[in-house]
């Protein structure tokens, strides 16, 4: 709860207390409210009111420069940093590249994106290249590129290290560790490792003792998720495929997709089951492809050549690793996730515009949606079945078609939702452009057990 | 063998170790927190809520199922003769969760009574649990 008498009526009326943000230290003496900003007694912040009912939430500002840093907590990250830069290598089939090169690729575009050379680049955040692991992933990758980074890191959280990357690349440069940071991935596993051999070495990193013996394949982990959302809300098949179906129509929008052909709904119930309920084309791709994005300050981003994308907010959710340890089936880590990107953003579901979502496979974007906040639990189904993420829907999601359809190399793969979000917020996004100031991206990785959420923005949104 | 088959039959690991053991006689077990009494699976020395030691407990294997993949492709994980094979999730009565395989593979459903037995797991060769529906 709330204690003090510093906030507003209208925050306190649609209460429900969740816990301070890690950036606000408890006993924070505040003097308006954090919502709205009207004016109040003084009192102390005990706990952050982040309900996403409170309408207060897209209009307060934080008032950090007078509360926060006369309490000596550490000054903001939201608007900090931006995204200044983005890039792709060729996707889908690529023959004849190896990861690093792909990811090479996917950064000198970024860089040409930015206006940036090589010798601007002083942080350097890669995956690890999953069809050859190298060991100091990034250093190879620096040697490779040509850069001498002053700070750098191989960034392994699975699936969620697109999001991951981009809060501490933002942290990175906020807190001087670097000014320009290359955010760098990419993997041929594809034209590498086809997709049994990529099923088969995802399935054998699962847990030795309490997965891998029972043949989980990671299809199979999503679907036990799957399967418990259709028991408790009647989530149909229909309404699963209707996600495939969205992705594929903004897939063909881009002029590029791996996947790129007509699809429905009956198309991806006739396809072959693979870990019941998933269908093939409930399951994403395997692809060969790159991404990259340049970090660095607002400021500086602003004197580059392309409109600035402010990072808002950050935040990241772990609470399991072994599925059978999931606190529930049906709602994840990504709810926490998001609800800490939301709250440093100062804003909610409701203000987000364009969304990119990991969408590995058909349930899982169910799930997220509601975890998200963009769904009441249990009613993603009829969402997705009515338009809900399409290009005109409520919450346009992927508008790259995502995973399902536009690029899945791997660990690379959540970097194409930040990079669209981007695009979508420069205006940027030819044929299939939304409206947008407020974008919201999520990675996720595991089954549910890595999850990464960024809050991105227009200069209007600060 | 592959490395992760190998980790598998619990090699580096005496907690898995152990867990292995017992399976090999028949028995699927599971910690205990000495001091408040939470129940872990995989086994651990160290309670995860309070740090205190935790002790091996013997499960009655009895319990529902409380959700299910029906597999069709299994990749090269040993499992390619068994398709189609279910893996789920079964909700012990003793009060601690476990992934495992489910059979008869056509009659799964969520809420079903089954019971533990041990077999080969066909990834890694070494007995594991295997739970069977009780009859309905
Ligand atoms: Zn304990």
């Amino acid at each position: 709860m709330v204690i003090s008498s510093g906030f507003c009526v209208t925050a306190v009326r649609y209460g429900g207390g969740v816990t301070l943000p890690y950036y606000i230290r408890p006993g924070t003496r505040m003097s308006s409210c954090m919502f709205c900003n009207a004016a109040g007694e003084p009192g102390v912040a005990m706990a952050l009111l982040t309900s996403p009912a409170c309408r207060a939430i897209s209009r307060w500002r934080w008032l950090w420069d007078r509360e926060i840093s006369m309490s000596g907590s550490a000054a903001p990250l939201r608007g900090a940093a931006a995204i200044a830069g983005v890039g792709e290598s060729a996707i889908g089939r690529v023959e004849g590249k190896s990861g690093v090169r792909l990811a090479i690729d996917a950064a000198r575009a970024a860089m040409e994106d930015a206006g940036l050379a090589l010798g601007d680049i002083d942080g350097l955040l890669v995956t690890p290249v999953f069809v050859k692991s190298w060991p100091r992933q990034a250093n190879v990758f620096a040697e490779f590129l040509g850069v001498k980074p002053r700070w750098a890191m191989t960034y392994q959280n699975s699936g969620a290290s697109a999001c991951s990357m981009v809060g501490t690349a933002a942290a990175a440069v906020h807190s001087g560790l670097a000014d320009v940071v290359l955010i760098a991935t990419g993997d041929n596993e594809l034209t590498g490792l086809g997709t049994t051999g990529v099923v088969t070495e995802l399935a054998r990193q699962r847990d030795p003792d309490v997965e891998v013996p029972y043949g989980l394949i990671v299809p199979a982990g999503f679907a036990m998720a799957a399967r418990r959302h259709m028991h408790e809300y009647g989530t149909t098949p229909e309404q699963m495929a209707a996600v495939a179906v969205t992705m594929r129509d903004h897939a063909r929008r881009t002029g590029r997709a791996h996947h790129a052909g007509p699809l429905n709904v009956a198309d991806v119930l006739a396809s072959p089951m693979i870990a019941d309920p998933f269908h093939r084309l409930d399951c994403s791709l395997v692809s060969d492809g790159g991404g990259a994005v340049i970090v660095t300050s607002l400021e500086r981003a602003r004197h580059l050549k392309k409109s600035p994308v402010p990072i808002l907010g950050v935040g990241e959710a772990y609470t399991h690793e072994r599925l059978s340890n999931a606190p529930s089936l049906t709602t994840f880590g990504g709810k926490l996730s998001a609800e800490r990107a939301y709250g440093m953003a100062g804003v909610g579901p409701a203000d987000m515009q364009v969304a990119g979502i990991y969408d590995c496979f058909t349930g899982v974007v169910l799930i997220e949606l509601e975890d998200f906040g963009f769904c009441k639990p249990g009613e993603s189904g009829p969402f997705v079945a009515s338009g809900g993420i399409g290009v005109n829907g409520r919450i346009p999601v992927n508008t790259h078609g995502g995973l399902l359809s536009y690029c899945h190399p791997g660990y690379p793969g959540g970097i194409f939702h930040v990079i669209e979000v981007a695009r979508q917020l420069r205006g940027e996004a030819s044929g299939r452009q939304v409206k947008c100031d407020l974008g919201f991206v999520n990675s996720m990785g595991g089954v549910f057990a890595t999850n990464s959420t960024v809050i991105l923005g227009t200069e209007n949104a600060l | 063998m592959s490395k992760s088959s190998q980790m598998a039959e619990g090699l580096d690991d005496p907690d898995a170790a152990a867990f292995w053991r017992a399976a090999a006689e028949g028995r699927l077990v599971y910690s205990q927190c000495t001091a408040c009494e939470a129940k872990w699976f995989p086994l651990r020395g160290v309670c995860s809520a309070c740090g205190s030691d935790c002790a091996e407990r013997q499960s009655s294997g009895r319990g529902e199922v409380y959700t299910w993949s029906r597999v069709h492709r299994s990749g090269e994980t040993g499992f390619a003769q068994q398709v189609p094979y279910v893996v789920g999730m079964i909700a012990l009565d003793d009060g601690f969760r476990i992934m495992a395989n489910i059979e008869p593979v056509a009659a799964v459903e969520i809420g079903r009574r089954c019971h533990v037995t041990f077999r080969a797991s066909p990834a890694t060769g070494k007995p594991a649990p295997l739970f069977i529906l009780d009859e309905a």
